[in-house]
């Protein structure tokens, strides 16, 4: 197996952003090449859903190296949606495993608060199967459809599906990368704006700006990639065999595991795409963490808080950290390594195993990546 | 390719109310998620959602190649096509059509 490492890391705060998109990947790419000290990488992967349409940028694997000052270094973009910067790290991990690079450094952004919310809705929702798009199907319609299937299935109600958004700001709250940086009250939740019926404005993460970035290394560095999995699905969910979990999420947990030669109850932190709270519950089943139907109530009893046997988004998740679509992915890998390196601090959780969960599309194209301290 | 025909009804697996949907579509925009008899799902729009719940039976129709689910009465159906975004003319049209083909298959099958 591999012997591969992360030797440092990087990001913007997220939130709403004055900065072009070049510059804010920059910043994030120049914070995670200082972190590592004097390693350089002898290419560069870049992850963004859509510059093209979002900043109306081209050409943009090559366009960030030449704004962080290596022209020269190969560069390419690697894209799934809204867990591209996953697959960027997985498009990383697998030219050091071949020995094609040494090391490669990951960066990953989008801007996206310039633009009006119908239009963000309307470029996201182009992820969505055409068909089912013909019907005014967007992201939030998607996930309410799940979200209904899910609380009528298990039981689960709103309530305790909104203790996700609760957990999440107070998590946020604490992290001083995070778009939102106050905490709210489950009544703020269940009296926001009705979006899709049942999922309300503050069961939804936010529109944001923002950049991660991290650096691979066939030598040494304080954090190991255990396993990194991808799992697939139809685009169109009316073909899917369940509304109520994620095959994409199983397959690449699967994947993930096996690489790493572990299983899902050696995880001590995670971080998950809970671009829709009733996510985080349904990823976390989907993981093999929790049996089908249990995780509402581990939230409930505070397992998955910050104090709690296994903390989930201890950054504040997708919802209050904010999600930056193709950031996401290597945000969630840097908040870990701060988490397994002691210093997340003001959140710091005790863990030396962490797990990344990233969700494409609607769960069409996920990835799972762990994570260890071994320095 | 074969052409497969199923029955003009079927169940709801899930179902949604967006309150701010895309350009073009008429705020709220009622969509669901039907299983058909003989197991194929379809996407389709409605008047409205109230008193559905997961398994409630509903027709369905294609009109201008656009799925509808609805309650079984006429009445219902007439609504749902008035509600569908057009001019006057078309919605009336899609009424009559409804109702129509309602009138040539009483017992809500497909030709």
């Amino acid at each position: 197996m591999a012997d591969i490492r992360i030797v440092g890391v990087g990001m913007t705060r997220f939130g709403k952003r004055p900065e072009p998109l070049q510059a804010l990947m920059a910043e994030a790419a120049r914070a995670a090449l200082d972190d590592a000290g004097g390693e350089r990488p002898d290419a560069i992967v870049v992850a963004a859903m859509n510059p093209e349409e979002f900043v109306g940028e081209g050409n943009f694997a090559s366009q960030i190296a030449t704004y962080i000052g290596r022209a020269r270094t190969p560069a390419l973009r690697a894209e799934t949606a809204t867990s591209s910067g996953a697959a960027a790290i997985f498009s990383a991990y697998t030219a050091i495993a071949a020995s094609v690079y040494r090391s490669v450094l990951v960066v990953a952004g989008e801007k996206m608060t310039h633009l009006s919310t119908p239009k963000v809705s309307e470029l996201i929702g182009r992820s969505i199967d055409p068909s089912e798009r013909s019907y005014g199907a967007t992201m939030p319609a998607l996930a309410a459809l799940v979200t209904r299937a899910f609380t009528a299935k298990h039981g689960v109600s709103l309530k305790e599906i909104s203790l996700v958004t609760v957990k999440n700001h107070r998590n946020g709250a604490r992290n001083p990368f995070a778009h939102f940086q106050e905490e709210i009250s489950l009544e703020q939740v269940m009296e926001s704006r009705m979006v899709a019926d049942p999922l309300r404005l503050y069961h939804c993460c936010p529109i944001s700006d923002g950049a991660a970035a991290c650096l691979l290394t066939a030598g040494r560095g304080p954090v190991r990639i255990m396993g990194i999995g991808q799992g697939a699905d139809y685009v169109a969910i009316r073909y899917r065999d369940e509304l109520t979990s994620f095959r994409a999420t199983q397959a690449a947990a699967e994947a993930a595991y096996r690489m790493a030669g572990i299983g899902p109850h050696q995880i001590e932190v995670a971080e998950v795409h809970d671009a829709f709270a009733p996510f985080e519950l349904i990823t976390l089943e989907d993981l093999g963490i929790y049996s089908p139907g249990k995780a509402a109530r581990a939230l409930a009893h505070g397992e998955t808080a910050l104090g709690g046997s296994l903390p989930v988004n201890p950054s504040g998740g997708l919802k209050a950290r904010g999600h930056p679509l193709g950031a996401s992915g290597v945000a969630q890998v840097v908040e870990l390594y701060w988490q397994l390196t002691g210093r997340a601090e003001g959140r710091q959780v005790e863990a030396r195993v962490g797990l990344a969960h990233s969700i494409g599309g609607l769960a069409t194209s996920n990835w799972v990546t762990l994570l260890e301290r071994v320095e | 390719m074969t052409l497969t025909t199923f029955p003009g009804y079927g169940q709801i697996l899930s179902f949604t109310t967006l309150h701010s949907p895309p350009k073009g579509f008429s705020s709220p925009l009622h969509l669901a998620l039907v299983e058909l008899q003989g197991g194929a799902h379809l996407f389709c729009h409605g008047a409205e959602t109230r008193g559905l719940r997961l398994g409630t039976r509903v027709a369905v129709e294609s009109i201008d190649a656009v799925y509808y689910f609805s309650h079984l009465g006429l009445a219902d159906r007439a609504r749902l096509f008035w509600r569908r975004a057009g001019a006057g003319r078309e919605k009336v049209s899609a009424i009559l059509r409804s109702a129509i083909k309602r009138l040539r298959h009483p017992s809500g099958t497909e030709p």
